[in-house]
């Protein structure tokens, strides 16, 4: 029997997916990996961006609507440069402001995942054992980034000129396509800061956590640039600041070419040196910054042969999972932590700005409502507006920490840890009482970060609401991780990020655009960042937080009685 | 001796895919079982049901007399596991790995475990990330033996091992034997499984094909037979035995090439009575004997004797 004749009796080997075309290349079998995240994140931002044009009109429809909008966006500069805000365009800038550079979270994950990730795969390995250069392989997925980043530009572009024309908002298609340009920079500039910072980690999760905590601080540090005239200086370091210098979609005012360039300048040079490292080292090792690890004595070596012990973070599975938690509560500890501090520092100067242009307006009393009678000058008003941001941070922690539950499922980690007598149901809940645990460490160090700021700048605070305000996130993070659990029963991870993001991301439109839109109350009250509630006029508010651990604890006995009852995937 | 393992009809499925279908069989306690078959024929869904991580779709399977899904933990504390594929914390150290799945079994005695590395000459101090496969293998091998369990599943043991680790691993698996503890394993390496096993299991398209003694595998004597005579060959005087199985003509006519099951008696009868110059014979190894069963895979031929086998060697179903 000849080979075509044989292969001709077993269709089984003859079956080529319709997909062959994006599997002539690495570039575009690198390309098809990101299809779901270019149509998702596309789509996805290009709606967010979409929905804040349209809310506009509802936004300014009662009489005097505009003048407040204009001086409240005033008052919020330091948030976002408030240009043109009584059009669609402008308004849609400064309502989302920092988010608009978003997108830069995927190609940060994507850049650290480009070689660090594939090298802690072995699929490198396999690819480079092709008769291909390193350089072409590198090349080709650098290419492949750049390609998913310009497309899902293209895509926020499509959507955002469609609205902008249905909304009548005096920017052009060519405008939108050039916000969708700038947010493929910016979100290129992360991802090529990513791929340089992995070169030096052993972890693509390393490298992605650092550019991560870069992230924030290029967006706080374009928020001092705001603030104060003499950190203008500091801004110039913030790709964000870059970013932001463009405003395609208000009216009269342009994309700023030289801030483009410099954007995709950044891209290049930190895209070129991560290839250049990459090429010039081994695979699988690191640029080693510093020789943490001495050569092993000899007195070691003769150690090579034991057991360790008295080790008290491999005692169970619970001090495990909190030795693995160690490394990501630290940095989101000390991020969240970081911008805690500035912001209670910054309290009262940017109050003091608000007073003047709030001064004899009805806002003063709408004010001293949401920080419970304390008005202008405490700092309470500032901070609830901040506080009420950090439920969305600590959640996108919660997020992470349930994919990666799933993650763990899949790539097999589970299969020794169950070999042990140890319960199903006692793995699960041990995995996520680590998790509660963290999420209280990052509570503490938020909790700590402010008290320290707020008494060094003598703020007049309430303790207890101040308590209640960081108390008060904890429940929305843990009811987000424990229905992040309960859908890792029947979800792989990419599904369960995918399906979670999606409920995060309602419920955040819900809550910036659902009173604009005039949703029905039972719509905006599905937003799980509705029952945060207001802490710094109310304190705790106990029927939000015994819903939410309701909710957990509900979501938390499914998923467990699930894990008991599943198929371990291998 | 009493069954440690046993597996009663079990089927598991994955929707339209095929995991194993009807597998029956059982495992003696203080014996040493191989379970050998193709890629893809269900040794390792067979295992993972074994383990409570996969939850049969019908059937049964107990461990000491446990139900391996419904009293799982009661059962693990009586195994020692090791998977196909090793998927442990790229961050620990080999010590730290096995420090805490001893601290998961509620301890182990370290001066065996300590034993153990240095048998197997594994350096605990690297992290797992940096270990070659050979030496990601010895960790799992380590943390299935540290804690003597009575019974050790063995996903493909040796794969990834030099020899010299392999004859190690050889020895343990005797040791083990000897101390009337029990091993079931899964394996590719003919060779190995005829050194370690009393009993092997064959395993095809998720079907147990045949469960023997490796002796009685072995003593089938399928035999292939070439017989040259000074004349042309007499095939059709060999058709007619009954323990001739095949037979084909070669050597331009003059010998004739005879499959014979069972006794050769009758065939060298024939032989001697028709000019027989020269007579050669080939007893099967066990790798011959389990190619076969694999060749019904091939398409175009029939099945394999399946059937036939199940009732000569009595598959317990």
């Amino acid at each position: 029997m000849s080979a075509s004749s044989s292969l001709a009796t077993t269709p089984k080997a003859l079956t080529i997916p319709d997909s062959r075309f994006w599997l002539t290349s690495v570039f575009l079998k690198t390309l098809r990996d990101y299809r779901v995240a270019i149509l998702g994140w596309g789509i996805g931002f290009g709606a967010v961006v979409s929905f804040t044009i349209a809310a506009f009109e509802a936004a300014v429809a009662s009489p005097g609507a505009k003048e407040a909008l204009v001086a409240t966006a005033r008052a919020w500069s330091w948030y976002w440069e408030a240009v043109g805000v009584d059009t669609p365009g402008g308004y849609a800038m400064w309502k989302l402001g920092p988010i608009l550079a978003f997108p830069a979270i995927w190609a940060l994950l994507a850049g650290s995942r480009t070689l660090r990730g594939e090298e802690e795969r072995g699929s490198l390995d396999v690819l480079l054992s092709l008769p291909r250069s390193r350089q072409q392989v590198v090349l080709a997925k650098v290419a492949a980034l750049g390609t998913a980043l310009l497309l899902i530009g293209l895509l926020v572009g499509v959507l955002t000129g469609a609205a902008g024309m249905r909304a009548n908002a005096g920017f052009s298609y060519g405008d939108a396509l050039l916000f969708g340009l700038n947010v493929a920079l910016v979100s290129a500039v992360f991802g090529a800061i990513a791929l340089f910072i992995s070169q030096f980690t052993l972890e693509r999760r390393t490298a992605a956590g650092l550019t991560g905590a870069l992230f924030g601080l290029a967006i706080l540090l374009n928020s001092l640039a705001h603030i104060a005239p003499s950190a203008d200086g500091l801004g110039h370091l913030s790709p964000v600041y870059y970013f932001a210098l463009s405003k395609p979609l208000i009216p009269g005012h342009d994309v700023d070419v030289v801030a483009m360039l410099v954007l995709a300048g950044i891209s290049v040079i930190f895209t070129a040196l991560g290839v250049v490292l990459f090429l010039r080292r081994d695979v699988g090792a690191v640029i080693p910054l510093l020789q943490l690890a001495p050569a092993a004595s000899a007195a070691e070596a003769s150690h090579s042969r034991e057991l360790p012990s008295g080790d008290v973070t491999l005692r169970s599975v619970y001090a495990y999972s909190l030795r693995t938690l160690a490394g990501p509560t630290l940095w989101w500890g000390l991020s969240i932590g970081f911008f805690g501090a500035v912001f209670t520092l910054m309290a009262r100067q940017t109050e003091q700005n608000l007073a003047g242009v709030l001064q004899g307006t009805p806002f003063e009393e709408i004010i001293k409502a949401l920080t419970g009678g304390a008005g202008i000058g405490s700092g309470a008003f500032f901070l609830s507006i901040i506080f009420a941001e950090l439920p969305l941070v600590f959640t996108i922690y919660a997020l992470i920490q349930a994919s990666s539950w799933a993650e763990d499922e899949e790539n097999g980690r589970f299969e020794l840890v169950l070999a042990t007598p140890q319960p199903r149901w006692r793995v699960l809940l041990a995995r996520y009482a680590a998790f509660a645990t963290s999420l209280l460490a990052l509570a503490a160090i938020l909790l700590l970060a402010v008290v320290l700021a707020a008494v060094q700048q003598q703020l007049p605070l309430d303790g207890g609401k101040v308590v209640a305000a960081v108390v008060a996130i904890v429940p929305i993070a843990l009811a987000v991780g424990s229905v992040g659990y309960l859908l890792s029963g029947w979800l792989r991870s990419g599904a369960v990020t995918g399906v979670l993001g999606a409920l995060l991301a309602f419920s955040f439109l819900d809550e910036l655009v659902g009173a604009i839109f005039k949703w029905p109350a039972w719509v905006t009250k599905l937003s799980i960042f509705q029952l945060y509630g207001s802490p710094f006029s109310k304190g705790l508010e106990w029927s939000n937080v015994l819903a939410l651990l309701a909710l957990t604890i509900g979501a938390l006995a499914i998923a467990t009685w699930r894990f008991s009852q599943k198929d371990i995937a291998h | 001796m009493a069954a440690i393992i046993a597996v009663n009809d079990l089927t598991k499925s994955y929707g339209r895919s095929r995991g194993v279908t009807h597998v029956t069989f059982s495992v003696d306690e203080g014996s040493v079982f191989g379970f050998l078959g193709p890629n893809g024929a269900g040794k390792t869904t067979t295992i993972r049901v074994l383990m409570g991580l996969l939850h049969p779709t019908a059937g049964h399977a107990s461990i000491g007399g446990l139900d391996c899904w419904a009293q799982s933990v009661e059962v693990k504390k009586l195994v020692g596991y090791l998977p196909g594929e090793l998927s442990l914390d790229p961050g620990l150290t080999g010590g730290q790995i096995l420090e805490y799945f001893a601290n998961l079994r509620g301890g182990v005695d370290k001066s065996y475990a300590e034993s153990l590395i240095a048998r197997l000459e594994l350096d605990t101090t690297k992290r797992f990330r940096e270990y070659s496969r050979g030496n990601k293998q010895k960790v799992g091998l380590v943390q299935a033996f540290m804690h003597k369990p009575k019974l050790l599943i063995l996903d493909e043991p040796t794969s990834g091992l030099d020899p010299l680790n392999q004859q190690e691993f050889y020895k343990l698996a005797a040791e083990t034997r000897a101390d009337g503890r029990t091993i079931f394993l899964s394996s590719h390496i003919l060779p190995e499984v005829e050194h370690t096993c009393d009993r092997v299991g064959i395993i095809r398209e998720g079907e147990v094909v045949r469960i023997d003694e490796v002796s009685a595998l072995k003593d089938l004597r399928h035999h292939e037979v070439e017989i040259i005579f000074a004349g042309p060959a007499p095939l059709d005087a060999f058709k007619t035995l009954p323990n001739v199985t095949s037979v084909a003509a070669a050597n331009g006519g003059n010998a004739a090439r005879l499959t014979v099951q069972g006794d050769l008696r009758e065939v060298l009868r024939v032989a001697a009575e028709r000019d027989a110059v020269n007579l050669t014979t080939h007893e099967p190894s066990l790798e011959d004997i389990f190619l076969r069963y694999y060749d019904g895979h091939q398409p175009g031929q029939g099945a394999p004797a399946t059937s036939a086998s199940k009732e000569a060697s009595g598959v317990r179903q």
